[in-house]
């Protein structure tokens, strides 16, 4: 196993396909990818190129067609569906295109889930998610529900939620769709800074070509297959 | 432990979230639950009143009798040395009072003819206080113990004879010898009990009469009746009283001595079971209906929450949880509303004729009840119905947690 320190994530060969015969689409289709530590990456391409689908593999939600996928030098595609739980609790962090904040928790209770799930105290908790929901600009609603909060709002609870538990990787699809271009901008920057001063790494999908710009890595995805891998600066 | 807490909030917030589905299920079921509680209670205080009524004017909660007498009725098939018996008996906490009876059969006779009758020598002290033919005495008067000589009559038996009160008449009968026997009374009072059967057949006289024509001595009697102050100790007592036995003295239950009623009483409570039974169950479906529906509505949520890491078993307890709420609250609900009106019913009575039109009396299986009836809770129906509910809303939960694990997350959060 070429287990390099810095490599978090590894897919070698990676395909998935849905369906068969005349319907078959390949969503993922052999995909060697490595993304190391520290990074702010982003997967372009355009709506069906199978951005989401990559991540899903990655994260474990849906399973591989064929081809390996490594998490920290583990091979993630041996997994049981509770190992995956596990892993997905104990290293990734998600933000969805749509926030997918639990209605029924306020922001706080929301930012707290994952904590609350891994077993960490209380105070340690309280102290840990007030410092992150004060870094996104958000610690005045902590007592609010996603219903009373505006979607830009709703996605920076969910970044809470997703950086509080310290994960190895963040995935976000598509974080910034459903918002307005401002907020869209300003959320980006946010991630960026987070990447910046707490070395969070980042894995996202996006089509915005504004928030590729803020991207170190763009990696461009075209009929499931990698045809482009930019890095700036 | 603080990860329960937060499903324990996580189910109880998703009960509030659907107030109004949460309510219709929670009173759907509380409303069955609590008319069942209701009628099943009230049906538990009718049956003990009946029982109570008939074992008081009859051979008590229990009687000693001489073991062939059941299958055979005869005034020579008697228990003897009652006297001891009585005192032993009469020593046991649980024991109201005894009675003695001796129970034969003769022939009645006036100027007007003569028709059977059933004798029964009273002590009318006694009787006086339990029994509600000293209650239903519509001419003249019950027996005193310092009357001799005197009987109480029914209405119709009366009427048949074209006798009154204080006319004569004569009783003859067979004494345990198998000879005639033959003695004038007078008529002291006359009955009104409302069933036929007694009202036409029935006829009461001091026990020492009854002895003195049977041939009996005094420390013989049919029937030892044992009055008990709690009828639901019976079990306990008879065990107790099982050592009086001897080769003329068994021990028979209320049930076997009053075999109408004690099949009557049975048909009817599982008649009333079966029938609350159903409506139960009409109910639980309400309540299972929206457990499915609030589970299948929510997959989005459960992948959210599975994405996130949660553990399966986290979220099925949650979905247990849910359940185990609502069917606290219905169960809470039947419990306090239904448990309420029969405390009520408990405490006050009601009054059948409310409900029912009788003609003349309440007449079940030849005995005459009151119409005010009283519910009669116990622990046992309300632990049973009120855990039975709360328990099979648990159980329903079992259903939907069994998808959890087919959620395709991937394909959910598209
Ligand atoms: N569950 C699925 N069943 C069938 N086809 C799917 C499924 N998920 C994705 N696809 C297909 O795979 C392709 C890639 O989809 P997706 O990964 O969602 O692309 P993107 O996120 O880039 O828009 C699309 O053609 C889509 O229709
Ligand atoms: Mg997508």
């Amino acid at each position: 196993m070429t287990a390099n320190t810095t490599t978090i994530i590894e897919t070698r060969a990676a395909c998935k396909f849905f369906g068969e015969g005349e319907s078959l689409v390949k969503a993922v289709n052999d995909v060697d990818l490595r993304i190391e530590t520290g990074e702010f990456t982003a997967i372009a391409g355009p709506s069906g190129s199978g951005k989401s689908t990559l991540l899903n593999i990655i994260s474990g939600l849906d399973h591989v067609t064929s081809g390996k996928i490594f998490m920290n030098g583990a091979e993630v595609t041996q997994y049981t569906d509770k190992e995956l739980a596990n892993l997905r609790l104990k290293h990734i962090g998600f933000v969805f295109q749509n926030f997918n904040l639990l209605p029924v928790l306020t922001a706080y209770e929301n930012a707290e889930y994952i904590l609350m799930l891994r077993g960490m105290p209380e105070n340690e908790r309280r102290d840990k998610v007030m410092a992150v929901l004060d870094k996104l600009g958000i610690a005045d609603k902590a007592k609010n529900f996603p219903s009373q909060l505006s979607g830009g709002q709703q996605q920076r609870v969910a970044i809470a939620r997703a950086i509080a538990a310290n994960p190895t990787v963040v995935l976000a699809d598509e974080p910034t769709a459903n918002l307005d271009s401002k907020t869209a901008a300003s959320l980006v920057e946010m991630m960026a800074e987070l990447n910046e001063k707490e070395g969070i790494t980042f894995l996202f999908s996006s089509h915005d070509p504004r928030i590729l710009d803020c991207s170190k890595r763009v990696l461009v995805l075209t009929d499931g297959a990698i045809s482009d891998d930019q890095k700036n600066n | 432990m603080e990860r329960f807490f937060t499903l324990i909030k996580l189910a109880l917030r998703n009960l509030g979230r659907q107030k109004r589905r949460t309510f219709i299920s929670v009173s759907a079921v509380g409303f069955g639950l609590a008319i069942a509680l209701f009628f099943l209670t009230l049906g538990d205080g009718i049956y003990a009143k009946l029982m109570e009524d008939a074992v008081r004017t009859n051979g008590g909660n229990f009687s000693f009798e001489h073991p062939d007498y059941r299958d055979a009725p005869a005034i020579d098939l008697f228990v003897s040395d009652v006297q001891t018996k009585r005192k032993q008996i009469a020593n046991l906490p649980e024991v109201e009072t005894t009675k003695l009876l001796v129970l034969g059969q003769g022939v009645i006779k006036t100027a007007h003819g003569a028709t059977a009758v059933g004798i029964a020598g009273i002590e009318p002290g006694i009787e006086k206080t339990y029994s509600t033919v000293a209650e239903k005495i519509t001419q003249g008067a019950y027996l005193e113990d310092t009357d001799k000589n005197a009987i109480v009559i029914g209405h119709l038996l009366a009427k048949r004879l074209k006798v009154k009160v204080g006319k004569k008449v004569v009783l003859s009968t067979n004494n345990q010898h198998g000879m005639l026997a033959e003695e004038l009374f007078r008529v002291k009072g006359i009955f009104k009990l409302g069933a036929d059967e007694a009202d036409g057949y029935l006829v009461q006289i001091p026990i020492a009469q009854a002895r003195a024509i049977f041939a009996l001595d005094q420390n013989s009697a049919t029937q030892l009746g044992v009055l008990l102050r709690d009828a639901d100790d019976l079990d306990e007592v008879l065990q107790k009283a099982q050592k009086f036995t001897t080769n003329t003295a068994t021990l028979r239950t209320w049930e076997e001595t009053l075999p109408d009623l004690s099949n009557y009483i049975r048909t009817d409570r599982g008649s009333n079971q079966v029938f609350q039974g159903i409506m139960i169950i009409i109910c639980l479906f309400t309540i299972f209906n929206t457990i499915l529906m609030s589970a299948l509505e929510r997959t989005h949520e459960f992948s959210v929450q599975l994405a996130l890491g949660t553990p399966l078993y986290m979220l099925k307890i949650q979905l247990v949880l849910e359940a185990f709420f609502l069917g606290f609250f219905g169960a809470l609900f039947g419990f306090l509303v239904g448990g309420g009106l029969a405390w009520w019913v408990q405490v006050h009575g009601f009054d059948l004729r409310l409900v029912y039109e009788f003609e003349g009396e309440l007449e079940v299986s030849g005995f005459v009840f009151d119409t005010i009836m009283r519910a009669k809770i116990s622990k046992e129906v309300v632990l049973v119905l009120c855990g039975g509910v709360w328990l099979s809303t648990i159980l329903m939960s079992l259903v939907p947690i069994q998808r959890l694990k087919n959620i395709p997350i991937a394909k959910v959060l598209r």
